[in-house]
């Protein structure tokens, strides 16, 4: 039990921080260029990117947490 | 006002919303106090998340606007810690309930994502109508 508890911690937020990581990855990117292109649209624009990262990291911060009730059951 | 400090502000409407129901509840349902707890302190870790998010993306995109070639982060460890800080709360000192911790961390999120579905929807009619003329 001690030893599958640490394996499925670390997957669990291994495999959420992966995801978090690219999506993160891909929205600030697009945003930075598109604000970039026309700062005219910074508003709306941050806006689409504060929705889209806080979807995103929702993920790793729960699974985050997963992870430490794992730890503390192992 | 920007769009961001509106659509946080109705985040923030709603949060507080849900924190009040959460409130009557703990109230009127003894039973549930630890579920409504974990829920209050939850929701509570989500709304400040969101408020550190948004003076990140507002940071982004000033570097962005401005040509600044500076390394900005979005903070994700300190909203994670916030996270686990909840949790850690909740299991050590309050006795509430973990899985109530963990569903309240989703509330602002959900806001978010309900909210931004409508705002999507009302811009895609307005711009349609736009398009065909009908509001000139």
């Amino acid at each position: 039990m001690g030893a599958l508890a640490l394996v499925a911690a670390a997957i669990v937020f291994g495999l959420g921080a992966l995801g978090a990581g690219i999506g993160n990855g891909l929205i600030v990117g697009r945003t930075v260029e598109g604000i970039s292109r026309q700062p005219e649209l910074r508003g709306t624009l941050q806006t689409t990117m504060f929705i889209g990262v806080a979807l995103v990291e929702a993920l790793p911060v729960i699974s985050l947490v997963l992870a430490f009730i794992f730890l503390g059951k192992a | 006002m920007d769009d961001l400090s509106g659509h946080l502000r109705t985040v923030m409407r709603i949060t507080f919303f849900f924190l009040s129901v959460c409130f009557i509840g703990w109230a009127l349902l003894p039973e549930y106090k630890p579920l409504f707890g974990g829920l209050i302190l939850g929701a509570v870790a989500s709304l400040a998340n969101a408020f550190h998010l948004s003076w990140k993306v507002r940071q982004v995109g000033a570097y962005a606007a401005a040509g600044v070639k500076k390394r900005g982060n979005l903070g994700f460890l300190t909203r994670a810690c916030i996270g686990l800080l909840a949790a850690v709360l909740a299991e050590r000192y309050f006795s509430f309930s973990l899985y109530g911790t963990v569903a309240g961390l989703f509330v602002a999120q959900l806001a978010t994502l309900i909210l931004g579905f409508i705002a999507k929807r009302n811009s895609a009619v307005r711009h349609s109508t736009d398009e065909r003329g009908e509001n000139n």
